[in-house]
């Protein structure tokens, strides 16, 4: 089911006034300007992805829910493998060193035992 | 009808709302490559030539940036199921109660010296004990000892250990004393905020701040203030909440592996102190406050802030105010501004996330997230005062042998100099941006692991962690825009 979202623009508007209002005030000085200026050239990058979350594009959304997904079934079918490995009997016929005493005993021993020690 | 659905707005209006902030965020970007890569900006970067790096300073802000974003993908992929909202935690040692006394002396012993010192000593703050040891050593040195060791200073605060002599004593004298008042529940840790508002204020804007009398009259002060709150709401309760520097300190040392409780030592796994943060009204301000003070610290010897000040100045001197005032509102209003600042950061991201599932408001999302600030704060405050404490903290070797600055030479050390050779700008500038980035590294992974244990789907949980992602590389990016100001 596609979920309808609230548009997330309202913080991206309150950070673009906050940077225009304060590039505004700092206009008339051109040291501030340059040093704002310089602030920006730092603050790019977490201004770029306010401004792609804002669009509500969440980038690369999509590959990392498939990561996720692919390592959760991997953990599930670890978990059910290890599960299964450990119920399921290893060995139906006595073999090895228990088929052999089991032939050469005159009463060998019951089937589940032989099953546990192959 | 689900809350999303109630909150979207009418078709149209979307149309119209869409249409003005694709325009405004359309306006904001290009004035923000234009100043990016403007002339101009480059005289900005002045920390290349100081601290001599291989590339630009801001390179380094997007570099932090990658990692962040690398550190996000790998924790959403990696990191499948909460794993830090317990402490996980054993007991290592344990020892005798009788130590917290000799813990106490010491810590009795050292605030009877900054108080002597601060009335006896010379008015220097260069040759007198009291600021060096207020400035640096207790207000950066706890703090970031406190990271390795836990909340030792519990033990050794002067305050909490006349209250419990005095105590004792009492009990001697078969006088019973209960507190008469219970610590009020909405007062939370409101009063720690309001005490590092006035430490910080002190430290960074009031003109007299390094005066070693006044230094040691504020000590005597806090400590009276102390002993009254202990005494109308109890000991602990008093410095858990009350105390400013306390629950500063407590605060930090969540961060820690080691934890002191109890009369013993503990060993927790790394961070798994933080997410036990409680939700107490004022934590959220406590958190921020600590940033904004250290933002404001930084910002202060920038060029933005130098160019803007005079004319704040001049404007509270037109109302007819007489030096320093002016000075000083001036100051104070930077320093507000600078909280506002960080209040807007964390509140946006708060915002964003609440876009993302209705299931919870903005004030208990920003309750839940808070604790992912603590290594944000911590960082800051080691980025930050690294090179103080570095440089200046040695200086506590010879002002410990000559306090007072007459002239003794207690322990054979009061000849000895700072040595600023001992580590060079470029080796402070690593320090700092990997203090940084490790700070924003731990607190995405809190921020992810809230996220895991309070969103019902992954999507949501992942959605959510793209908006503390704008706050941790936002945080990173400012943090490292003050510290190449401050070195420039």
């Amino acid at each position: 089911m596609t979920r309808r979202l609230a548009l997330p623009r309202g913080p991206l508007l309150l950070a673009c006034a906050a940077v225009v209002l304060t590039a505004l005030a700092t206009a008339p000085t051109h040291n501030a300007l340059a040093g704002f200026g310089g602030a920006l050239a730092y603050l790019l990058p977490p201004l770029l992805l306010a401004l792609a979350l804002a669009l509500r594009r969440y980038p690369g959304e999509r590959a990392l829910l498939a990561l996720i997904g692919r390592s959760a079934h991997r953990r599930t079918h670890a978990a059910l493998e290890a599960t299964t490995s450990r119920s399921r009997p290893r060995a139906l016929v006595a073999r090895g060193g228990c088929l052999i005493a089991s032939s050469l005993a005159v009463r060998p021993p019951p089937a589940r035992v032989a099953v546990f020690l192959s | 009808m689900s809350i999303e659905e109630k909150s979207a707005p009418a078709p149209r209006k979307r149309a119209v709302f869409a249409r003005v902030s694709t325009l405004t965020a359309a306006g904001c970007l290009t004035f923000c490559l234009a100043c990016a890569l403007a002339p101009a900006s480059a005289s900005a970067h002045g920390i290349s030539g100081r601290a001599s790096l291989p590339v630009p300073a801001w390179l380094f802000a997007w570099a932090a940036s990658i990692v962040l974003v690398i550190s996000f993908a790998l924790l959403s992929t990696m990191w499948s199921r909460p794993r830090l909202q317990d402490e996980h935690q054993r007991r290592l040692c344990a020892w005798p109660g009788w130590l917290s006394i000799p813990a106490g002396v010491v810590g009795l012993a050292l605030f009877a010296l900054v108080v002597y010192a601060g009335y006896e000593g010379v008015p220097y703050y260069t040759a007198n004990f009291d600021p060096t040891f207020i400035y640096v050593i207790f207000w950066v040195g706890i703090p970031v000892s406190s990271l390795l060791l836990g909340n030792w200073f519990s033990a050794f605060s002067p305050w909490r250990a006349f209250a419990h002599g005095l105590r004792w004593l009492a009990a001697r004298l078969h006088v019973r004393w209960r507190a008469p008042l219970a610590y009020p529940t909405w007062l939370g840790r409101w009063p720690v905020v309001a005490g590092l508002i006035a430490f910080g204020w002190l430290e960074l804007i009031y003109h007299d701040h390094d005066n070693p009398t006044l230094l040691a009259s504020l000590s005597l002060a806090y400590f009276a203030l102390m002993l009254a709150g202990m005494a109308l709401f109890g000991i602990e309760a008093w410095s858990e909440h009350g105390d400013a520097f306390g629950g500063y300190f407590a605060l930090l040392s969540r961060l820690s592996s080691l934890a002191v409780r109890e009369r013993a030592l503990w060993l927790r796994r790394p961070l798994s102190g933080v997410p036990s943060l409680s939700q107490e009204p004022g934590t959220v301000a406590l958190v921020l406050v600590i940033i904004g003070i250290t933002t404001f610290d930084g910002a202060s010897n920038g060029v933005v802030w130098n160019t803007l000040q005079p004319h704040v100045q001049s404007f509270f001197s037109g109302l007819g105010l007489s030096d320093p005032a002016p000075d000083e509102l001036a100051d104070s209003l930077g320093l507000l501004f600078a909280i506002a600042v960080v209040v807007c950061f964390y509140r946006i991201g708060i915002v964003g996330m609440r876009t993302v599932s209705g299931r919870f408001d903005t004030s208990e999302l920003s309750r839940i997230f808070a604790h992912t600030l603590v290594p944000i704060g911590f960082a800051y405050v080691l980025a930050h005062y690294f090179s103080l404490l570095i440089w200046q903290g040695q200086a506590i070797a010879y002002l410990a042998s000559d306090p007072l600055g007459h002239g003794t030479d207690y322990f054979g050390t009061a000849g000895w100099h700072v040595n600023y050779t001992f580590i060079g700008s470029t080796g402070i500038w690593y320090v700092q941006v990997l203090a940084l980035v490790t700070g924003h590294v731990s607190g995405l992974a809190l921020a992810h692991d809230r996220a895991l244990a309070t969103y019902r789907s992954t999507q949501d949980a992942v959605r959510s962690q793209y908006w503390m992602l704008v706050v941790m590389v936002g945080f990173t990016s400012l943090g490292l825009w003050l510290l190449s100001a401050v070195n420039t």
